[in-house]
């Protein structure tokens, strides 16, 4: 069975693995290293084979703790392979002024944190990432994108926008409405909102879902008059022009969809 | 129990694990609790939703055991040189990587090397200028894999005061010192290594 986890919740009391990670992690220390190496390697979360990354984080850190370099040599970098791919999504070049230098800033603090296991400077961060893997990672992440001076707000109002002809892209206000309720989701039917709202964006065509979601809830101008600016533009490769008129298209379609959702 | 002063990474990772799909309720709570770090709730609460949208189930992505990326590759060496400074600023010094092989795992080494008994005695013993074989990862990160070791230990290995062969026996009245007279080259030169070991070595 793994050892408890160190870090502790507001009241005081330890924080537990989910139980379907303690089963994952209880299979995988009775495995010898052979085995654990195929089973990191599989990628389908249907697969009985399949070992949670919170799994994984376990045998790397007890690795680390008993100095187990030949576990460590081989887990680690399937563990933060698998971080890359989450980080390559969310910091995707072209997103930020230096997006791969970001996301290896976001790496190596997470192996630093590896690194520090078993030593007095360890903090136990690391649990949370026991705890729910993917939720830390995007925690740490945003810690990093915070300092990123390049970013833009997230939370700001966005201008109402218009298309080349002067007419207005977002005539019924829903990508607005939108913005809106990303800046304030703790009010409840904000986020009510928000829930369909982004349930119905997932199913627009990806090119119009990546250009609403970056305009309308991550902030990027559409042009800009900086040339080195990321932009809306510069992150799809396409002109302005063609976003204005994704975004028009969306939200024609957000618009049909509210209509009919709230008759 | 008195709860623990909480710095604004554990309000962030614990409102995250807590609610990896938020409701506006806990948000709510959390905002109330801790108004210093709205916002970054708010930011974070988002980004979460976003995430549960946009990559549903995409914990195990393809993520190839076999290759490593240059990403993977610098933080893996960035990992290694963390644990060799805690390492060294905790006071334990690093292990000898070649002290716990006897003879047969020694010569075992050195066959996986494509090298002999002399050239591997002078790495060990540290008869080496290190600056001359820590320049070249190659080697020292096919040493530190035939050793299963991290490739920061060879290093911390190479760096150290040499040592006069603790293998050996000295008719001497003080105590032999060793000393480094090689470069890496001039060790594969003059260690009676064949011209295919010598270039092999060389080619790492």
């Amino acid at each position: 069975m793994a050892p408890p986890l160190t870090r502790t919740t507001r009241q005081g009391a330890p924080y537990c693995r989910p139980p379907d990670i303690e089963e994952a992690i209880d299979r995988a220390i009775a495995e010898d290293i052979d085995v654990l190496r195929k089973r990191a390697a599989v990628t389908d979360p249907a697969s009985s084979e399949y070992m949670p990354t919170e799994c994984l984080l376990h045998l790397v850190r007890a690795a680390r703790v008993t100095k187990d370099t030949k576990r460590t040599n081989h887990l680690l970098p399937v563990l933060l392979a698998r971080c890359e791919i989450r980080l390559l999504r969310a910091i995707p070049d072209g997103s930020r002024h230096d997006a791969a230098g970001l996301r290896d800033e976001v790496l190596q603090h997470f192996g630093l944190m590896i690194a520090k296991t078993g030593t007095d400077e360890d903090a136990f961060e690391l649990d949370y990432f026991e705890i729910r893997f993917n939720a830390a990672l995007t925690t740490l992440r945003l810690k990093y994108i915070e300092k990123d001076t390049t970013r833009r707000r997230v939370y700001r109002p966005i201008p109402e926008q218009t298309d080349e002809d002067g007419s207005a892209i977002d005539e019924g206000q829903v990508l607005s409405r939108l913005s809106e309720a990303a800046r304030t989701p703790a009010q409840q039917e904000h986020y009510v909102y928000l829930q369909e709202a982004l349930a119905f964006i997932a199913t627009l065509p990806p090119h119009e879902r990546d250009t609403v979601i970056n305009v309308y809830l991550r902030g990027f101008n559409i042009e800009a008059g900086d040339s080195d600016e990321v932009t809306a533009a510069t992150l799809a490769g396409v002109t302005p022009r063609a976003i204005s008129k994704r975004l028009k298209s969306a939200a024609e379609k957000l618009k049909k969809f509210n209509e009919e959702s709230n008759p | 129990m008195t709860p623990a002063p909480r710095t604004r990474d554990d309000v962030l990772y614990a409102f995250a694990v807590a609610h990896p799909l938020p409701d506006p309720a806990a948000l709510d709570t959390y905002t109330r609790l801790y108004p210093e770090h709205a916002e970054a709730l708010t930011q974070l609460a988002l980004e979460l939703m976003l995430e549960a949208t946009e990559q549903p189930q995409d914990d195990g992505q393809a993520a190839d055991a076999e290759t490593v990326s240059p990403a993977v590759a610098r933080a893996i060496s960035h990992y290694q040189n963390a644990v060799f400074d805690l390492e060294t600023k905790s006071g334990a010094a690093v292990a000898n990587p070649f002290s716990g092989l006897d003879m047969t795992r020694f010569r075992a080494v050195t066959q996986a090397m494509h090298a002999n008994n002399t050239f591997m005695t002078k790495i060990r013993d540290r008869l080496i200028l290190p600056e001359t074989v820590v320049s070249r990862p190659g080697f020292c990160n096919r040493l530190a894999d035939e050793l299963g070791v991290p490739p920061a230990h060879v290093v911390a290995h190479l760096q150290a005061a040499p040592t006069a062969g603790a293998h050996q026996n000295f008719k001497a009245d003080a105590k032999p010192a060793a000393s480094r007279q090689q470069s890496f080259e001039e060790a594969v030169r003059r260690s009676g290594l064949t011209e295919e070991q010598q270039a092999y070595l060389l080619g790492l």
